[in-house]
């Protein structure tokens, strides 16, 4: 199924994801249906829902925050930017949870940790516009990318710039 | 005498102009160095400091009023010594320079939103000095794109060849890369053809 994610709703028809979620968010995840019976997915709909709704990610594996900062911290700075967004790969394999992998338990609670929700937002203190989340999800900085280069941050001190090429008219 | 009457005479009418000249080219080929050796020429102060380890400018740094007088004519300018533009900014380049992790990767973050500044900022220069280290290959993707976007908007550009004064510097292998544009070639560290190079920015940009 596909979701909206700027509030959870899912998508009921082809129709809806062309034309938006009521919401008005253009973005949808596909959420393959055996990941539906995941816990995670069970959370009440009534929940307050996430600036940039990873929530469906949360029990993925994650690289070596190096100098992560807390997402408290870094939600500290500046609000999340509501252009943020995830995209996964098709399908949504890349997300499911690695039964025995360390990092792919939940946070006690069942959340994701922290430093997840951290990659997925944009503070004042970023200079790039794209992150990798995790292994085929990146987070988009769309406002910054109408402005600047795209700056991709593969690793905390590691940046790739794509430079704007532009030609003369003839 | 005909020629130097007409020279003076056309001096007469020209205005003092003030023009915004970007310096721009890869990391550590010289152009703070050589924004310094023009500051202290024409305005009696260096710019902004100088070190081996790439990326030392990490924000456009303006001097203003920096004015150049040859042949009766008066150039007023403001150089901005921009920010080493490359496509790849990693912190393990600046731990062989002793800098701590932490602060290699702080370095590479604010490097990578110079590199973000100095492109922004070619829609604010009349003028291009393009550096180039003479002693490396200089068909570079960084090189051919940033002449390219300056070109697109039809900014003039000088294409410069420095360091000079070093013993393995292939100036004509610079300007058989990109011929069609303006050249000299000059040492920032040593001086060398600094007045060369003067000349030839009153010449484009009179």
């Amino acid at each position: 199924m596909h979701k909206c994610v700027r509030c959870d709703r899912a998508a009921t028809t082809i129709q809806e994801i062309n034309d938006g979620c009521p919401c008005g968010s253009k973005v949808f995840v596909f959420i393959r249906d055996d990941s539906m019976a995941s816990p995670l997915e069970s959370e009440p709909a009534d929940e307050k829902p996430n600036p940039v709704s990873a929530d469906y990610l949360a029990p993925k594996s994650i690289p070596d925050a190096n100098g992560e900062k807390d997402a408290a911290e870094g939600n500290a700075t500046s609000e999340p930017s509501s252009e943020t967004s995830a995209q996964p790969p098709s399908g949504a394999a890349a997300q499911q949870p690695e039964p025995h992998s360390p990092a792919a338990e939940p946070n006690g609670n069942g959340k994701a940790p922290s430093s997840y929700f951290a990659r997925m937002t944009f503070t004042t203190e970023d200079v790039e516009n794209i992150k990798i989340v995790t292994e085929g999800v990146f987070a988009v900085d769309v406002n910054a990318l109408s402005r600047n280069p795209v700056v991709l941050k593969d690793q905390e001190g590691v940046y790739y710039v794509r430079l704007p090429f532009e030609q003369k008219k003839k | 005498m005909i020629r130097r009457f007409l020279s003076w005479f056309k001096g007469l009418f020209k205005k003092k102009k003030n023009l915004a000249i970007g310096i721009y080219g890869s990391p550590n080929v010289g152009k703070t160095t050589l924004a310094n050796r023009i500051c202290v020429d024409l305005a009696g102060e260096p710019m902004g400091a100088v070190s081996p380890v790439p990326h030392e400018t990490r924000t456009v740094h303006k001097k203003d009023k920096v004015t150049m007088k040859i042949n009766g004519y008066t150039l007023s300018m403001s150089l901005l010594d921009m920010p080493g533009i490359a496509v790849k900014v990693d912190y393990r380049d600046f731990l062989e320079y002793g800098i701590s992790k932490e602060e290699a990767q702080k370095r590479a973050r604010e490097a990578t939103r110079g590199v973000v500044e100095a492109v922004r900022h070619m829609d604010k220069v009349d003028a291009a000095l393009f550096i180039i280290d003479a002693t490396e290959d200089p068909y570079t993707q960084v090189n051919i794109t940033i002449l390219g976007n300056i070109e697109a908007r039809s900014i003039p550009i000088i294409v410069v060849a420095n360091k000079i004064d070093l013993p393995s510097a292939n100036t004509r292998r610079v300007k058989e890369a990109f011929p069609g544009y303006d050249f000299v070639q000059v040492s920032a560290m040593t001086g060398e053809n600094l007045d060369g190079l003067y000349k030839e920015i009153v010449s484009k940009l009179s």
